[in-house]
């Protein structure tokens, strides 16, 4: 986790996922300090969208620990900019949605996730 | 019924690796969390449509439903369970596995966002192919395999 789940209506050429996937880690571990090694980026295509969008994110995020409602919103809108410019598709087409989970409903690296902000020690722990 | 979404990738698994992993998730799901009905949707990704780490992806995500107030204990007892017996028929590094069992409301934010979405018409393309997949999958006592690609 986080598990960037991206629906379009046509397929990305495989550059522009790459370049996609490549910017969304970018934007998440800067913003969030979470290290890239839980960024994970799905693509799907040949999905109608409704709202005539071309392009829709949803992203499953840790919640809590350092992470408020001002940094949650400002990753919802660097990463849907974000996404439009790499993936070549207008802003108004790209919709973005975050849903937040309890990092201790989830394990990777057989440990337990850490909750926001404590990653260091979690991944000190899990690499030892 | 309870509900369990798996994200693996195309060519990972042989169709017997994936039984057996259906086998023991349903096992330990009995086990530690219910004896409800578990349905599980397995979604394969194609080639060249997961990254993780900033490389092409060899993860395999596992998102599993709960009822409300589930102990933490006996979380972490079913997703260290799952995640042994996971290992030892994938042969995969333990990076590279996900596992979270999650409570039924959010876990229905989950499964239902990704329909959401979708306009009318998409929603009933999408159920369209679910169904038929579930259909074939039962008569052929097949796990439920699904490409997300509609």
């Amino acid at each position: 986790m986080p598990v960037y789940n991206i629906a379009s209506r046509q397929p990305l050429s495989y550059d522009a996922r790459r370049r996609t996937a490549d910017a969304i880690a970018d934007i998440h571990c800067g913003l969030t300090g979470a290290p890239p090694e839980f960024v994970n980026v799905i693509f799907m295509h040949g999905h109608p969208l409704k709202g005539g969008h071309d392009l829709n994110v949803i992203c499953n995020v840790r919640s809590g620990g350092n992470r408020n409602a001002e940094l949650t919103e400002t990753l919802r809108q660097k990463i849907r900019e974000g996404v439009a410019v790499s993936a070549g598709i207008v802003l108004d087409k790209v919709e973005a949605t975050l849903v937040g989970f309890p990092a201790s409903w989830a394990m990777e690296g057989g440990e337990i996730l850490p909750e926001p902000g404590e990653e260091d020690s979690w991944l000190a722990r899990s690499q030892g | 019924m309870r509900k369990t979404l798996i994200l693996i990738q195309e060519n990972q698994f042989s169709d017997t690796q994936v039984a057996l992993l259906e086998k023991i998730i349903r096992n330990h799901y009995r086990h530690h969390v219910s004896r409800e009905r578990l349905l599980l949707i397995w979604n394969r990704i194609p080639a060249g449509q997961a990254f993780t780490n900033y490389q092409d992806s060899r993860s395999s995500l596992v998102t599993m439903e709960c009822p409300p107030g589930f102990p933490q204990t006996q979380r972490i007892a079913v997703l260290k369970a799952i995640e042994k017996d996971w290992l030892k028929i994938s042969g995969q590094h333990p990076d590279e596995l996900m596992l979270a069992l999650v409570e039924e409301d959010l876990f229905a934010d989950v499964f239902q966002g990704t329909q959401k979405r979708l306009s009318l018409r998409g929603r009933i393309a999408f159920v369209a192919k679910v169904i038929r997949t579930v259909i074939h999958a039962r008569f052929k006592r097949i796990p439920i395999i699904v490409n997300p690609n509609l």
